[in-house]
This record gives C-alpha cells, structure tokens and sequence, in this order.
C-alpha cells in the first residue's frame, strides 16, 4: 500500500512539475497575431485594393519606416531599466533634416553614404545615450525625455520648414507601386540581421540582462559592453528608419520625424514587447507596427469626412488601451494553453485570412460554369476566363452560387483551421515543429503572391476593358 | 580578541583565499573594519555572525562585487575586481538574493555569464542536456530546461543560482545565506552536493546565520563582529555555545535560560472553527489563550503561514470564521484587514523589505504610520497630530531599545534588525491585544532575538496573546507555550512549550509523529478536548507511513497555479491552488491517479 | 575667519590662479570698453579679492575632516587627483567663455563676465554646500539656479525684471504649475499620466463648444472639470489595474480622448476641429495679462496656482492623506498591510490630475480667446521636465509639489531668459533638453549596480 502511494506521488511530481511550469513560448504573441488578421480581413473585406501590386506596395513604403522605428525602440528596450527611447522619432527626425541639409550642401549624394552616414549618426547618438546611461547613471527615460526636447528643438533649427530634396537615388523609392521595392529589401535584410543577431550569444546576454541586470553582472555579464552594443542596434535601426522615411517623403521634414515616437512606442506595446525589459522581437514589433498601419488603413476606408484624422485618434487609443487590458488575460490563457505556439498560430490564422483574401478579391460575379467551386489557382484561372459563359447562367443559379460558394469555402477554412489548431496546442511541445510548417509556409507564401500577382492583373484587365 | 588571533594561525601553503585587513565603508557606516580571514582548498569554511557584522560585505569582497577601501584579498594569487573577474578565476558565488532573469528560459539562467561575447561555449543541446541533468540531479526532480524561469516556484529558482555556480566544477564556491529559499529536504541535498565538492578539492565559503546549519556541515568557521574577525573555530570546536559566545562577544546560549509564559486563565482570546487556509484543505478549530505565547512550524509550504495570515486577516480563510474577543468577551469576527484590526490584531512580517519598511520615509513614520487615522485632527482634513505619535514612538523605542540617530533619519538608516524593531514597535504601537508575527527573526542577530523574546514574554504576562511563526524550530525553546506543527494545510501535531523537544518537532514536521498533541491539554483548543476535530488519528496509515518525497516539497512551494493531486487513489486530496494573496475563485485543475498509475484529469469547482 | 577650515598650499595656489585669471579677463574687458582705469583698477581687485575669499571659504566645504594622505605626491597633482572633475568643468566653462567672446561680436562686456562669475559662483555654491542638505538637495540646486538666472537676466535683458516681465513669467509659470499638479501627484505614486495635454486640448475646444451651443459658462465650465475628473477617474482606474504600464495606458486614452472631442465638436460643423464662439469677459479677466484680482492689478490666475500650492505642499506634509501617498508611493505590498487601499489612492490621483488639466484647459482658453485641440501639446513633456528638474522621483515616493513649483519657476525663468537672448521657442526646446540632463544627474544619480547585490 504504503509503496504503491509513493510510487503514485512520484509519478504525480512529476506531472506537477510538468504543469507547474508555463509555457516555454511567448504567450504575448497571441494577441498582435490575432489583431494583425482581424485587421487585415476587415481592411481586405472593406478595400479589396490593399491585396494588389500597389497597395501592398504602398503599405511596405508608409510601414517600413514605422516598423524600422519599433525595431530602433525595441533593440534598446530589452536592455532593461526601463529605456523606453521617446527620443527615437526626434532621432529619425535628425537624421533626415541633417541629411537633406548635407545633401543641398553637395554632400551624400551616392548610396553607401548616406548609409553609413544614417547609421552613423543613429548609431553615436545612441553611443552617447548609452555612455550617459551607464556612467552618469540617470535613469534612461530621463535621458530619453531630455534627447527629445533637444533634438526636436534642433531638428528645426536645422530645418525650419518642410523641404529640400531627398538625393537622386531615392527619388524613385517611394512611389511604392511594386511589391519589390528598395524599401522592401532595407526591411527585409533589417529583420534578418536581427533575427541572426539572435543566434549569437550577445542577444542571450542582451535578454538576460534586460531581465534581469543584477543577476547577469552577478554571473559575469559583460553588461556595459552588451548594453552599448544595445544602443548601437538600436541606432542603426534609427539610421535605417530615417533612410526610409526620407525615401517616403522625399524630402525633409522637422517635425513629422516626432511623431512616430508615439507610434513606435504604441506598435511596441501592441506587439506584445515587455517594456520592462528581457522581452520583445522583431516578429512582435513588426506585427505592432503593421497592427497600426491597418488600423489607419481600415479607417480610411469609411468615409468620415472631415472627422477622419480624429477618428483614427480615437481608434488608436482605444485599440491601445484594449490591447493592454488584454494582457491581463494572457495568464488566464496561458493556464488553459500550456504549450502555445505563436508560429502555428500564425499560419493557422493566415490560412482564414488567405481564405478571406480569396474571398474578397474574388470575383463571384465572374464565376464561371464550374461545377463545384474549388479554391485555388484552378478556379481562379476560370475565373479570368469565365466572363464569357456568365450569359448562360440563370440569374436563380447565380444567386444560388453566390450563396453556396462561401458557405462551401468556410466550411474548408473551417476544417484546415480545425486541424492546424489541433497542431497547434497538440504537438507543440515537441521540440521541433516538424517540416510540416516550413511547407505550409512555404505554400501559403507562394498561393499569396500568386493571388496578388493575379489581383495586379485583374486590375489591369478591367483598367484595358 | 582581535585580528591577531588570526595571525597566530598557521598559514597552510593551500590556502586558495587569503584576505587581511579589509576595510570596506558605505558612507559613514563601517561594514568591513580590518576584517582577516583564510581558507584552505578542500574545506567547507563558514563566515559567521549576527547582523551588520560585514559577513555578506565579505562575501561581496571575495566575489569582486564590492571594490575594498584597503587590505588585501588575494584569491588564487590573484585580485579579481569585478564578477566576470572572480568567474575568470574559477570563483562561484550564490548571492543571499535569488537573482535570475524571469522572462528567459532555465538553460539560459543557468548559463548566464558562460558564453563568451559573441560566441556560445557550447551548442544549445548541449547547454539543454547539460541543464536538465544538473537540475535534475539538484532539485531531485526532472524540470524541463525550456521553460520560462518566471514561471517557477521559488525553490526552483534558488536550485537554478545553485546550478550556474556549479556549471563550471568551481575551485572557490560562496554561498550566501544560499539555504534560506530551500527546505530542510532540498538543504540536505545541498549539503551532500558541498561534501562532494570538498571532497574533490574545492574551497567553499558558507556565509550563514543559522547555526544548527553550519555546526553540522562547516570544518572551519571564522566568527565576525562589527566588521571584524573575532576568532576562529576548527571543526572540533564548532559548537552552537562556542559560536555564540564569540558572536554576541559574552558567554551566553540566547535562549533556554528562560521558562514558557503559562497563561492564568482559560479566557479566549482568539477562535478560529473550521478554518481551512487552502482551497478544500482540511478544516481545524483553534484556540488562543489570553497570556500564552502560540509557536507556528512547518516545513517550507505546508500552510502555516496562510494560517497566520488568515487569522491576521491579511488573507481570507477558505472555508470557516475567525473570531475575537474584545476586552468585554463579545466576539467580533475577523474576515479582513480592517477587521482584524478593529478586533485589536497586530500583524507583522518578517518579509521587512517586501511588506514591512517605507523605505525613504523617516523612522518616526514608519513606526506609527497606521496610527495617523486615528490620531488626526481637523476631521476631514486629516491633518497627522505628531504630539501624542511623538509620545507612542518614544515609548516603543525605548521598550524594544531601538538605537537610532534623529527620529526623522530615514529608516534604511537602521541596520536590518532595528528595522526589524520598528516593524515590530509598529505592531505593539497599535496597542494590540493579539500580535501575531510572521518569521520576525529572519535577519535579526542573536542579541535583538533576545530582547524580542523578552519584550513579547512580558506582553504575554498582562494578559495579552501572541502568536510566532518561525522557521528556526530552536527559537521556541523557553519561549512559546505550545508549538503547532503545521502539514498538508493543516495543524498534524503540537507540543507543550516547556517541555520542547526540537528533535521531535522536526519529526512531527515531517509526519513521522502520530498527532496525540492535538487532542493534549496542549494542542489546538486546550482544556477543550471534546470540541476537537479529528485532524490526524493515529490509525490513519497512509499519512504514517507515507515519506512525501523531496520533489514535492520543491513544489509544495509558493507557486501560483499548483494543481493538486491525491496521495490515495480516494477522493482525498490536497489542493494548494493558491497565489501570494489572492485565492483564485476559478475552477482548479485536479490530476488524480487511478490504481494503475494512469492519469486522470478533470476540474473541480 | 579662524572658523575656517585649513586649505592645503596646492588649493590656495589653485584658487589664486583662477582668481588671476579671471581679474585678467576682466581687466582687458574694461580696456576692450574704454572704461575709465580707476575704475578697473579697483573692480579688479574686488573681484580678486572676492573671489579668492570665497574659493577659501566654499572650497572649505569639500573637507570634512578626513585625513589627509601626504604621500610623495607633488602638491599640484594632489589638488589635480582631489579636484579633478570640478576643475576640469571650471576649465571647459571659461573655454566655452573665451571661445564665445573670440567668436560672436559684442560678447565683450561687463555684464556678460559678471554672468560668467554668478554662475561659476553658482556652480560651486551647489557643488559645496549642496551636500550640506540630504533630503532637498535638489529644492536647493533650483533655488540656486533660479537666483542665478534670475540676477544674469535682469543684467543682460532689459525689461527683464521688469513688473511687467515678472508678470508674464508667473502667468506662464500658473499654467504650466497647474498642469504640473496631476504630474507631480501621480509621479509620487509611482505613475505617469501623459493624457494631460490631450484633456487641456479637449477642455479647451469643449468648454468653447458648451459655450457656443448656448450654455451658460459657468456650468459649462462645471461640467468640462466634471467630464476631466471623470476621465482622470477612467485613466486612474486603468492604470491600477496595468500597473508599470501608466506611461502607455495614459498615452493610449490620451489619444482617445482628444479624437473623440473633436468628433463631438466637429458634428454638425464645417470648421474641422476648429471652434469659434465667445469667451466671457470673466474667464478672459482670469488668464489675461492685464486681468484684476479684486483690484489689485495681477490675473487671478496666479493667485489660484498660489493657492493651490500652498494646499498641496501643506496637504501632502501634514494631512493622512499626502503621507498615506508617499507610502504608496514608496512601498505598496507595505502600504496595503496598513489597510491604505491602493485603488483609491491611484484613483483620486489620476482623478486630481484630470480635474487640474481640465481647469489649465480652461484657464488658457481664458488666455487664447479661442479653442485650439493642440493648446495643451508642448504641455506633454513639459510638465514631466518640472517635475523632473523639480526633483520628484518619477519612482514614487519621493519629491512633492514644492519642488515641481521651484522646476516650473526654473523652466518659465530660462524660457523667458532665452526669449530676451533672441533664442525663439525651438531653441528653448533644445537648451531645455540639455538642461533635464545635468539637473538631473547633480541629485538623482542611481546607485551603481555593485551596491544593489
């Protein structure tokens, strides 16, 4: 008796012990992902037009320098203490004013540059923040709050009014009506530096001492090398966010630099990053800044007149101080989803969202004979030529169409969902996912350009008939 | 004696730490004032002494944490002046704080500080096996190395600054106070593991203030006062009288000289029925007599503290009422904090630094601070009456011989056992009638514990009743009137106070007594036996025979969302779904286990 | 004298020199303005002489009776090694100073090296005797640079101490201490509110708007506080439940709140944003310059933010309530164990805070004459730069009104002192930026991270 009771405990210890710890991933992910595709069918439903060439191609040159900015605040906020970098949109604001000012002074007028000027300067005003932080030892938030008032009232000392021109090689960047912009790559290498970056053992340092900074300098942390080197990334990013920023206005502007402090920091949060310190990255913070783009984007889409600048306000902070009462549920979450996993997660939501897509820039009233709708390419390309045989259809069989056809396409969703869902929570606590995302991924990336490369040419098509 | 005691020592040419005349000052405050000590290779060498006597500054010193003012530490040959210095040389160190990184995972806690800048030491399985094979082999248990440090019972966090000390085989390992999150299960282990590592050749720095730990593991211990070494002690000679003597600087054993308060009268002064502290944990009655003093034992997590809380009401009961009794005998009943402090119940925690101090307020105020609602003046105003405060701060710090400069000096002015004294002058302050005490010892040097002993002996004598939770069973010897033993959530077995028995407290705290106590004229109601709730019969057989294994006890910790599971395969089971304050009204998770050892899982409201 | 503390060779050498070198700069100023030689002569030997009493008696002040090393050390690398930051400072300042009297013309004049000795008098007033105050060394470092500031501009700008000027500057000051107020509450509870300028907007367009839609203005002003208190009460209560997330949860409504007036205001009109209406003659009176107070020739304004100073310093020091904040403020866990209930404190803060930046947005729709949402922006950083420079912790705990006071007198003094140089507004900016930073760092340097194991 006595023996077979301990036995039993030890076997429940150690069930305990498996259920006593949380999740291993990022719980904080659930949210920026769930808004991100809540947002993007509503924006996709209301405008179809963001899922062509140009408008994904406008949204990457309004977003990126949004995203490069969250990124800049993130980079120097997982260090800990409390560095939330307010002077980061005055920074970016910096580098454009004083970068258009040297451009019309005959100076950076090639790429490299004015690359490596951007960076440059991004990187040694965070040089000193950081220097500032940890021998003058002022809490960052008031370095940040000082390097705000001193670089927006430089920025226009610099440049009073809105002008100059951006140099010659940027001219063509910020028309933003290809998908594979200059911008695009700027964005895309940006996060695959970070995402390398944290292959290294300097990001564990980083997130440990961000974390926690006694116990890293405790257990012989280089914690004043790391957290310069912090800054440095963070600069960088600035450099990198003023570049595209400036490729988006195309010239300089003192003040509109400003504004995008509030909004990075607002992205950052949405993006489910600690701003304690120890938590964030670059998947989070790009999902908060795109959160906020299709916040804007949705807006504009109704028509509120006059009021529309301050809708969008409105929705901003509301969205924002939702997003924050969320978080209280995250433990409640995290209770009845041990092993969450952010990437399923992901591609299960995007599977709808595709589903959504399709749905929206779908032409039903172009669908052709085909017996059963079948999503895909198949029908999509019956679709391009159905236009022909519409005439034989029946107006009742039409409508009749038009009613199955998305019943027939949510109850498919509804099943992949299902089993990716299952996935999700199921065999996540494997150590690794399996190949079985990477090809879904990779298929859903392809059915994605395709469906936008065939939007792009239904565009075209209606444009020439 | 002074420093030259340690002169005359012979120096042995193994001698791995070699520190003289360290000066070490914050500001006005002495910490280390020409402090001498060595130690040798394969020793486990204890730093002992009471509070404020420069023991962890010393540690901090050896560690390269602090830089000193002058002397000379020579480590290995060799000065190391910063953490990543001494971790260079082969220095481990566990702080008396638990210092890990909440929202990183137990693999990279534990090899924090391994890794060079840039590159890793080793591949990430590697560092993963490396991580669950140490932790299991530490906690006892199997932890898996991925999970987030922030959600582990503080046990396991302390067993993680364990295990990133012994990562790379130390040739100098410090432990400050490293045993005070750990049980007296995972201390064991602990001890064992330090044998081992002498064994093998390595110098070990225990920095402690419980005596009964170091009599039994140190071979060597270098007593401090007042920034000093005042003499050290060979194996043979560590003996708790020894230690004391040169601690406290007079021949004097603390305690035990002194009889347990023994109450007059049978008058109540506070009633508890059917309490359960836990969540469908067992229900109890319990007494207190006006004039007694009430001791409180358990091991780490076993509910004893969740029963003083309640009966403070810091926190709400689970089930049952407590109540209690005015001067006049009418019975008022104690739900919450305003309650209890209404009914005249002072609580104060041992937890200064966590909910006791205001640490940039003045010493005056944190004293009487909950005082001023009551003496104000002006009506809704509230302007605070400092003359009569004045009076009551005088009064209390000359009763508990608080030494302080000026009354309006801040309190982090104070060494930690004189704010440990105005937490408690805070308690009596409010002229209770109970106070109950949670741990106030921890941190206090031998010489306060005496004064608070004899302050709380005298409270008790006019009639007033104190309850005393501690997790030094030592402390209740000549002291309490009975001793509670707490297991499971609820009371197992008690003691007279004047005839304690450490050995068999320590017993009881591990279920290896058969309860009789509680039905004693000494147990949970005295002189009330017929009203007694059969907590813990003799004929029970499973809570005899079972030895909860050490695993459970790691998680039978803090933790917040502690499912439960059943010893038996009964309905019985022992819930402790509970977090730090606040009892989660949802539905909890229950595993239970059929006959065969498969799992069974539901939710029970 | 003999009360003196005994200076060592090198230090008296030191202060010497300075004291040459400055009666030397001095010395060829006079000549650069043709000033008469007798009178050079002597100001020479005042200042001198002034000077090197000072450096004996301020220089004093950095012994405190420790002893001495007298190794081998040359007596000049002794007072180098002792004084190594001060004097490095000393030099930077008087290379700034020659650099400045090379480059720009008309930098030569008396007035301006008079500056230059106030504050390196300064300077050293707050390096030396500064450490004699513990606990309000930081109320002591802005009286000081408010004095200094105070006697460099009434030399250099004319008009500067003028009644009119002063005037000015208090009214500024009135505005921005008011809105300062909720700031310097909810920073000594640990928090942060920056929706502050976004209700002074809305009050601002909303009082207007009530107004114009016919309500009388005294109960439109009722109800713009009621609706501010109303919303500091939603800000405090969201707050508390993010704790640590103040800064952002604020921002959040902030945003909500100035969007959603200006949607209300915007229905039915064809200004967006904009509102128009009349601002009655007593509201005017109460923020405008040449407003009256019962008579007495100075806006009302002024006398409410006095008044409201004089509670809340004597409020927080001696009522329960201001002590109950700090101890919120400084330990909750703590605080929560002596029954003071957390929620209502956060609550009644915030609510104060909205209810302060309600009436600052009234008040300076009284001064403008007309509703502008973004009248409250530059309020956004400014009033935490004078709770900052004030000396509050913005940790909780720590500070009080009185020190916001003396760091909103401090900002309003130096604004209106770099208006008088021609300095416009974005280089006020700017100069304020760098100002926080060294304020900061004299009296509220963290502790270095080996202490805090």
């Amino acid at each position: 008796m006595s023996a077979s009771a301990i036995n039993t405990i030890t076997a429940a210890t150690k069930s305990v012990v498996a259920e006593a710890q949380g999740g291993r991933s990022n719980p904080f992910l659930l949210m920026p992902i769930t808004l991100f595709f809540a947002l993007l069918s509503v924006a996709v439903l209301r405008a179809p037009s963001l899922m062509s060439a140009s408008g994904i191609g406008a949204a990457i040159i309004v977003v990126t320098p949004l995203i490069l900015a969250t990124y800049a605040l993130m980079a120097s906020t997982i260090a800990g203490r409390g560095t939330i970098d307010l002077s980061v949109g005055p920074l970016i604001g910096f580098i454009n004013v004083t970068m258009i000012q040297l451009h019309a002074a005959g100076l950076l007028e090639s790429p490299i540059p004015v690359f490596l000027y951007c960076m440059g300067v991004g990187a040694a005003y965070q040089l000193i923040f950081s220097l500032i932080v940890i021998y003058v030892r002022v809490q960052p938030i008031i370095v940040s709050l000082s390097g705000y008032l001193a670089l927006t009232g430089i920025n226009l000392v610099i440049l009073p009014r809105p002008g100059g021109t951006a140099p010659a090689f940027m001219e063509e960047w910020g028309f933003g009506i290809e998908i594979f912009s200059p911008i695009l790559v700027i964005l895309l290498l940006a996060t695959t530096a970070w995402l390398l970056f944290t292959a290294t053992a300097f990001y564990t340092h980083l997130r440990l001492m961000g974390s926690d900074e006694r116990a890293a300098y405790t257990s012989g942390v280089p914690i004043t090398i790391v957290r310069i080197g912090a800054h440095l990334i963070s600069g960088c990013f600035a450099g990198l966010a003023s570049i595209c920023f400036t490729a988006l206005i195309s010239s300089g502007d003192p003040s509109q630099g400003t504004t995008y402090t509030l909004i990075a920091v607002t992205a950052l949060v949405l993006g489910g990053a600690s701003l304690g310190g120890g938590r964030g990255g670059v998947f989070g913070s790009a999902l908060g800044a795109l959160n906020l783009y299709l916040i804007t984007y949705v807006l504009s889409s109704f028509n509120f007149g006059s009021v529309q600048s301050f809708v969008t306000n409105l929705a901003y902070g509301v969205i924002l101080v939702i997003s924050l009462l969320m978080t209280l549920l995250i433990p409640v979450i995290q209770r009845y989803i041990r092993n969450f996993s952010p990437l399923l997660y992901f591609v299960a939501l995007s599977v709808v969202v595709l589903g959504i897509i399709l749905h929206a820039t779908f032409d039903y009233g172009s669908l052709g004979a085909v017996g059963v709708y079948v999503p895909g390419p198949f029908s999509l390309q019956a679709a391009l030529t159905a236009p022909l045989e519409t005439a034989s259809l029946t107006t009742e069989t039409e409508a009749l169409r038009l009613a199955a056809a998305p019943l027939v396409f949510s109850s498919i969703i509804l099943i992949i969902v299902a089993v990716f869902l299952r996935l999700a929570i199921g065999q996540s606590s494997r150590r690794t996912i399996g190949p079985a995302v990477a090809v879904v991924v990779a298929a859903l990336a392809l059915a994605g350009a395709y469906v936008i490369a065939e939007g792009a040419n239904t565009t075209q098509t209606e444009v020439i008939k | 004696m002074t420093s030259s005691a340690t002169e005359t020592t012979q120096i042995a040419s193994r001698d791995t730490v070699v520190v003289r005349g360290v000066k070490k000052y914050f500001g006005p405050t002495r910490a280390l004032d020409g402090a001498s000590f060595s130690a040798r290779a394969g020793e486990i060498h204890a730093i002992v002494g009471g509070n404020g006597c420069g023991k962890s500054t010393m540690a901090k010193v050896v560690s390269g944490v602090l830089p000193i003012d002058s002397g000379t530490v020579s480590i290995l040959g060799e000065t190391p002046s910063t953490p990543a210095e001494s971790r260079a040389l082969g220095i481990s160190t566990v702080y008396q704080e638990v210092l890990v990184a909440d929202e990183s995972s137990i693999v990279d806690n534990i090899f924090m500080g391994a890794d060079h800048l840039f590159t890793k030491t080793l591949s990430q399985e590697r560092k993963v096996s490396r991580a669950a094979e140490l932790m299991e082999e530490l906690a006892g248990e199997p932890v898996d190395p991925h999970a987030l440090v922030g959600t582990l019972p503080l046990g396991l966090k302390q067993w993680i600054t364990i295990a990133r000390a012994l990562l790379s085989e130390p040739k100098i390992l410090i432990l400050d106070e490293s045993s005070a999150a750990l049980d007296f299960d995972s201390t064991e282990r602990l001890f064992a593991k330090m044998r081992a590592l002498r064994d093998r050749g390595t110098t070990i720095l225990i920095v402690t203030h419980r005596i009964a730990e170091l009599v039994r593991i140190s071979d060597r211990a270098t007593v401090f006062r007042d920034g000093r070494d005042v003499g050290i002690l060979e194996k043979a000679d560590i003996t708790e009288k020894n230690l004391l003597a040169l601690m406290t600087g007079e021949d004097r054993s603390g305690h035990s000289a002194t009889t347990a308060p023994i109450p007059k009268t049978n008058e109540r002064a506070l009633k508890a029925r059917n309490v359960a502290v836990w969540r469908n944990g067992r229900t109890f009655d319990f007494d207190l007599r006006r004039g007694e003093i009430v001791g409180v034992a358990g091991l780490d997590g076993q509910g004893q503290d969740a029963f003083v809380r309640v009966l403070a009401g810091v926190i709400p009961a689970s089930n049952g009422a407590v109540q209690v009794a005015s001067r006049h005998g009418t019975w008022s009943p104690v739900r919450n904090l305003p309650e209890a402090v209404k009914g005249k119940i002072a609580y104060v925690s041992g937890d200064r630094k966590r909910e006791g101090i205001f640490a940039s307020l003045s010493i005056f105020e944190n004293m009487v601070m909950p005082l001023y609602r009551e003496k104000k003046r002006g009506g809704i105003l509230g302007f605070v009456d400092r003359g009569p405060l004045g009076t009551i701060f005088k009064r209390e710090a000359e009763n508990l011989l608080i030494k302080f400069g000026a009354k309006e000096d801040r309190i982090t002015s104070l060494s930690g056992g004189n704010q440990q004294k105005v937490l408690i002058g805070r308690g009596f302050a409010m002229r209770p009638d109970v106070i109950i005490l949670n741990d106030p010892a921890r941190g206090i040097d031998v010489g306060a514990k005496t004064e608070l002993y004899k302050h709380l002996r005298t409270f008790a004598e006019e009639g007033r009743a104190v309850i005393y939770l501690s997790s030094e069973i030592e402390e209740f010897l000549g002291f309490a009137t009975r001793v509670v033993v707490f297991r499971d959530g609820a009371p197992f077995d008690a003691f007279d106070g004047r005839s304690l028995d450490p050995k068999r407290v320590l017993e009881a705290m591990f279920g290896q007594t058969a309860g009789h106590g509680l039905t004693g004229p000494f147990g949970l109601s005295p002189h009330r036996a017929s009203g007694l709730m059969p907590v813990a019969a003799a004929g029970d057989g499973v809570r005899v025979t079972v030895q909860i294994p050490p695993e459970i006890k790691a998680t039978l910790r803090v933790g917040d969302t502690l499912p439960t599971f059943s010893a038996t395969p009964t309905e019985r089971f022992v819930p402790l779904p509970r977090s730090e304050d606040k009892i989660a009204s949802k539905s909890i998770r229950v595993v239970e286990f059929d006959d065969l050892g498969a799992k069974r899982q539901g939710s029970r409201k | 004298m003999d009360k003196l503390p005994q200076l060592s060779l090198p230090a008296r050498i030191l202060g010497l020199v300075i004291g040459i070198i400055l009666t030397v700069i001095g010395i060829g100023f006079g000549f650069a303005q043709a000033i008469s030689v007798q009178i050079i002569i002597l100001s020479a030997i005042a200042t001198l002489v002034l000077f090197y009493w000072a450096w004996r008696y301020l220089i004093g002040q950095f012994i405190d009776g420790e002893a001495r090393h007298t190794d081998g050390l040359s007596p000049l690398r002794q007072a180098w090694t002792q004084y190594r930051w001060p004097l490095l400072g000393l030099g930077l300042i008087l290379l700034a100073f020659l650099l400045l009297s090379l480059t720009v013309e008309a930098f030569f004049n008396i007035w301006n090296v008079i500056s230059l000795i106030i504050l390196l008098v300064i300077l050293v007033l707050t390096r030396t005797l500064g450490r004699q105050f513990q606990q309000n060394r930081s109320a002591f470092i802005g009286i000081m640079v408010l004095a200094g500031l105070f006697s460099v501009g009434s030399m250099n700008i004319e008009g500067f101490s003028s009644g009119n000027n002063i005037k000015s500057m208090l009214l500024f000051a009135s505005f921005l201490g008011i809105a300062s107020v909720g700031q310097t509450l909810v920073a000594l509870l640990g928090g942060l509110d920056l929706s502050i300028p976004f209700i002074i907007g809305g009050a601002n367009v909303g009082l207007l708007y009530l107004i114009g839609l016919g309500v009388p203005p005294w109960l439109a002003v009722i109800i713009v506080l009621t609706i501010g208190t109303l919303l500091g009460v939603i800000n405090g209560l969201l707050s508390y439940r993010l704790q640590g997330q103040a800064l952002i949860v604020t921002l959040g409504t902030g945003f909500a709140i100035s969007g959603g007036v200006q949607i209300i205001t915007s229905i039915g009109s064809a200004y967006s944003g904009n509102v128009f209406g009349t601002v009655p003659a007593w509201l005017s009176n109460f923020s405008a310059m040449n407003g009256s107070t019962f008579g007495l020739p100075f806006p009302p304004v002024i006398a409410i933010w006095a008044l409201i100073a004089i509670i809340l310093i004597i409020g927080l020091r001696t009522t329960v309530y201001g002590r109950y904040l700090y101890a919120l403020g400084v330990n909750r866990t703590s605080a929560s164990r002596i029954m003071i209930s957390e929620m209502r404190y956060w609550v009644a803060v915030y609510a104060l805070s909205g209810f302060f930046a309600a009436l600052t947005g009234g008040l300076l729709l009284g001064w403008s004459g007309g509703g502008f949402i973004g009248v409250g922006d530059q309020y956004l950083f400014l009033t935490l730069a004078a709770v900052v420079v004030g000396g509050t912790s913005l940790l909780g705990g720590a500070g009080g009104y009185g020190f916001t006071v003396i760091g909103v007198l401090v900002l309003q003094v130096l604004s209106s002192f770099l208006v008088g140089i021609g300095l416009d507004f974005k280089w006020q900016q700017f100069i304020f930026g760098l100002l926080i930073l060294p304020m900061v760092a004299l009296y509220a340097r963290s502790p270095h991270i080996r202490t805090q194991i």
